[in-house]
């Protein structure tokens, strides 16, 4: 080959494609046949790539593709439970700086999905807002509303986690 | 907004601000502007605490996957590799498939030429009332099953060589794949099938996908039939989905997919030529 592989720079973004798809799904098998179905397609389509355009949003719009594809599709298949106003994640209250992972996941399962990938583009992958943008083929405004509701519902499901620490009461 | 007496925010501080401050995503001016903000309004600092605080509990929860080693299922294979490395790489496969099709037209041709008999009128494109032929109904059947699979769409891959040949001897008559890349759509591969009734070569049809670089599937079905040569038909088989089908001397053809006629009818032209070509 000409060049080793390590330095393709796909490979560098191999990890975060890894990372996210976990926790937007919430579930290992899925999420790594989610990335190997991502990388596959952009690997035969690399050439297709414009040199100097960001990169990682590239990938993160084909594996986003492919799962909205996934998800039209599989319509039939059992949804998440449907959000109600009341649905507090029922966690231990002996951590009181940090959210549980199982209360993280438990909460981030519960989020409408569109909220769920913003939540996760921002505050995961640390993409700025323009770029979460460009991945989801979505304005900024959209981002931002998105991301806020998002924030919010965790708030509203993981208060009970959050103890007693001034302020995060439970909004009605 | 409770603007803080002194220096007055020049925006108006809101929700964005609180993200923005979190995510790390604001100017030191205005950076400073929501910190006195947060100072005197305490909903708004417990909100903009949790937002931060949620962020380093995402990291504390996935970031141990960043850690973990790459699967080598997840490395270019060696096929794409090539082309990933080597950016004439398309040109040089697409002339040598180009070449090969021509090697398999003039075989094909010699030994195919009672196929050959073209639809009478080609141009013409039928609205058929009623319920829909067993073709139409199979090929739109085959094409919604396949075509959502992302690991499986076809059983074998475009890139390998013998999927034709494979198709061919299993249907009993020569099978091309034909190459639609001008129009934007790229073979994946194909799959064979049962059906129900049995042809010459016993219960099978076959079928061919296609991929649009926005994602987009059609699929083109193959299966024996006795009968007259027909012109183009297009039947729409459930919301959406329209089958364009025609028949030469021995198969049925029809070309499915979410796309509107007139660029169904087009597809379908090409893939009439190739096979008649």
């Amino acid at each position: 080959m000409t060049q080793p592989e390590g330095h393709h720079p796909i490979v560098d973004q191999i990890p975060h494609l890894r990372r996210y798809a976990r926790a937007l799904l919430g579930d290992r098998a899925l999420a790594e046949d989610l990335v190997q179905d991502s990388l596959e397609r952009a690997w035969s389509r690399f050439h297709l790539w414009r040199e100097g355009s960001n990169l990682r949003t590239w990938l993160f719009t084909i594996m986003h593709n492919l799962h909205a594809n996934l998800a039209r599709n599989a319509s039939r298949r059992p949804q998440t439970s449907p959000l109600d106003e009341d649905f507090s994640v029922p966690v231990r209250a002996d951590q009181e700086d940090r959210l549980e992972v199982a209360a993280i996941e438990s909460a981030l399962a519960r989020l409408p999905e569109e909220q769920r990938q913003v939540v996760l583009l921002v505050g995961l992958e640390e993409m700025s807002y323009q770029e979460a943008a460009a991945t989801l083929d979505i304005p900024v405004g959209t981002v931002m509303s998105r991301l806020h509701r998002g924030r919010e519902r965790l708030r509203e499901m993981l208060a009970g986690a959050a103890g007693n620490a001034g302020g995060l009461r439970r909004v009605k | 907004m409770n603007s803080p007496a002194g220096s007055g925010p020049i925006l108006p501080l809101g929700d964005d601000d609180l993200h923005a401050y979190v995510d790390r995503r604001l100017s030191p001016e205005r950076r400073a502007e929501v910190e006195r903000w947060l100072a005197s309004d305490s909903d708004a600092a417990s909100r903009a605490a949790f937002y931060a605080r949620l962020n380093a509990d995402l990291h504390r929860s996935y970031d141990h996957v960043l850690a973990e080693p790459v699967p080598a299922n997840l490395m270019p294979a060696p096929t794409h590799r090539r082309r990933v490395f080597d950016r004439r790489g398309p040109t040089l496969r697409h002339f040598a498939v180009a070449a090969s099709w021509l090697i398999a037209g003039i075989i094909g041709g010699w030994s195919t030429h009672d196929l050959l008999v073209p639809p009478k009128t080609i141009e013409r494109v039928v609205e058929v009332p009623g319920p829909a032929p067993t073709l139409t109904l199979q090929a739109a059947a085959a094409h919604a099953v396949f075509t959502p699979e992302v690991r499986h769409p076809v059983e074998v891959r475009a890139d390998e060589a013998h999927l034709t040949r494979w198709l061919s001897n299993r249907m009993g008559k020569p099978i091309k794949a034909p190459i639609l890349d001008e129009s934007g759509w790229r073979l994946m591969g194909g799959r064979l099938l049962p059906v129900a009734e049995t042809g010459a070569a016993g219960p099978v049809a076959c079928q061919f996908m296609y991929e649009h670089a926005d994602g987009r599937r059609v699929t083109l079905y193959m299966k024996s039939v006795e009968g007259e040569p027909s012109a183009f038909r297009y039947s729409e088989e459930r919301e959406g989905m329209g089958v364009l089908y025609w028949m030469d001397a021995k198969l049925g053809y029809a070309l499915t997919g979410k796309l509107p006629k007139e660029e169904l009818k087009i597809l379908a032209r090409k893939v009439y030529d190739q096979f008649n070509s």
